[in-house]
């Protein structure tokens, strides 16, 4: 493992990632829309004065939270339908682009760290709209259901045109700054960085051996995360554990203190199948 | 450090306030059943009351005819309707004209989670006797599938 170059080292963890992400989008591609259905079930519940189950979305969001809090949200980094759609369509236009000899389009950093607050607007309002009880009256405005229909093979989608139109510019916004949905959109992403994470299984840098005036983890991080040292418990609720930055750091400074950084490829594996694993048993 | 904590405790009280919730609307809900029991107890010792007098006046033992003409014919009915991802297959049995048993046949393109949701409906449709019942909210389009292919089943039981 060690004679690798770090080039190739990179090359075969995007590899297992993006296997990973391939195995999940066949397999469990409605595990978001899921668990945040369980969200919307809660606030439905109480907007109706009625008692919550424990049926199978909340079971679903709640085996989720609890591996969120554990493992950061490796659900959205390696497991999400959505996140995953997200990766391929700016991958495909960062090779379009690379065809093309042109320069990707980008967002300006000031701007992003600004639009990733919209996801919560996003999730109050959702909010609201369940515990008013009005979602049945927004059938088809959903991006997400249009592109649940259209995975699972169903091309009706002509009663859905707010829903389709939204599903159009989020596949551009895709395209145009990595993460786009996940970072600036998404109510269950949202949800996921209110939870507490176990710090010891997250990434974590020793800021004392950084290069002096590197950003590199921050430049390749698709969430724009400045990583806390190793002695601050605060770990950023934005991390999608995608490991982009432990492999372009120069002086292999970044880790997680349970874990020799050699396991990396193991734990993401270990953290997969464990995954996929509760995933089942939830019920999915 | 503070933004962990804060994280924590933010958690614990949302668990809190659900269960609280939850236990507050159970504690409310037995109160209300047995209030509710009570005064069913109640009307019936006094409908007891009043059969006791009719029986007494009258020696008339006549039976009472219970077969109500039924619109559904007995037999095994199957419907098919679109759900989520495709079709789903749903099987009816007529027995004495009522239906007595709906099962879900295939809904190969449903996800598990939606369908176990969805199929709270069943018990509706077997209540109501009819397929227009209110859908799940939540799994709307597959609680639909079930409910339209339910309504197929039926209508082939009428025309039988």
């Amino acid at each position: 493992m060690n004679k690798l170059t770090p080039q190739k080292k990179r090359k075969i963890n995007a590899c297992v990632r993006g296997g990973i992400q391939l195995l999940f989008f066949a397999f469990m591609p409605s595990a978001f829309t899921t668990a945040f259905a369980g969200v919307k079930y809660i606030f439905t519940q109480v907007g109706k004065s009625e008692t919550i189950e424990f049926n199978s979305f909340v079971k679903i969001l709640a085996v989720l939270l609890v591996y969120t809090i554990v493992f950061g949200r490796f659900f959205c980094g390696y497991a999400c339908a959505f996140g995953s759609l997200g990766d391929a369509i700016r991958a495909i236009y960062i090779k379009a682009c690379g065809k093309l000899k042109k320069k990707p389009f980008t967002i300006d950093e000031k701007i992003r760290k600004v639009l990733a607050y919209t996801k919560y607007a996003v999730l109050v309002i959702i909010l609201i709209v369940s515990f008013k009880g009005m979602n049945s009256k927004l059938k088809g405005t959903s991006a997400w259901d249009v592109f649940s229909m259209l995975r699972a093979g169903n091309t009706k989608i002509g009663e859905y045109v707010v829903g389709s139109v939204a599903l159009l510019s989020i596949v551009i916004g895709m395209a145009v700054c990595e993460r786009f949905f996940c970072r600036f959109l998404c109510p269950m992403g949202a949800v996921f960085s209110f939870m507490p994470v176990f710090p010891p299984f997250s990434l974590r840098r020793k800021r004392s051996e950084c290069i002096n005036g590197c950003s590199g983890c921050k430049r390749v991080c698709p969430s724009d995360i400045e990583l806390s040292d190793t002695t601050s418990i605060d770990i950023s609720g934005e991390c999608f554990q995608c490991g982009k930055c432990v492999d372009v750091c120069p002086k292999q400074n970044i880790g997680r203190t349970l874990l020799p950084q050699s396991f990396e490829l193991c734990f993401t594996i270990v953290r997969a199948v464990l995954l996929a694993a509760v995933l089942v048993w939830a019920g999915l | 450090m503070n933004r962990c904590f804060i994280k924590i405790i933010n958690l614990l009280l949302v668990l809190g306030i659900i269960f609280g919730y939850n236990m507050t609307l159970e504690s409310r809900a037995k109160e209300n059943e047995i209030a509710k029991l009570q005064a069913e107890l109640e009307s019936s010792n006094n409908q007891l009351e009043k059969y006791d007098e009719v029986l007494k006046a009258s020696d008339n033992t006549e039976g009472v005819d219970g077969n109500v003409e039924s619109e559904y014919k007995d037999g095994v009915y199957e419907g098919t309707a679109k759900g989520y991802g495709g079709d789903i297959t749903v099987e009816i049995t007529i027995k004495g004209g009522v239906m007595k048993d709906l099962k879900i046949l295939s809904a190969s393109n449903e996800d598990g989670a939606y369908l176990a949701m969805a199929s709270a409906i069943v018990k509706d449709i077997l209540k109501n006797q009819s397929a227009e019942v209110d859908t799940v909210s939540g799994a709307t389009y597959s609680s639909t599938g079930i409910k339209n292919a339910a309504g197929k089943a039926l209508e082939k039981a009428r025309d039988n």
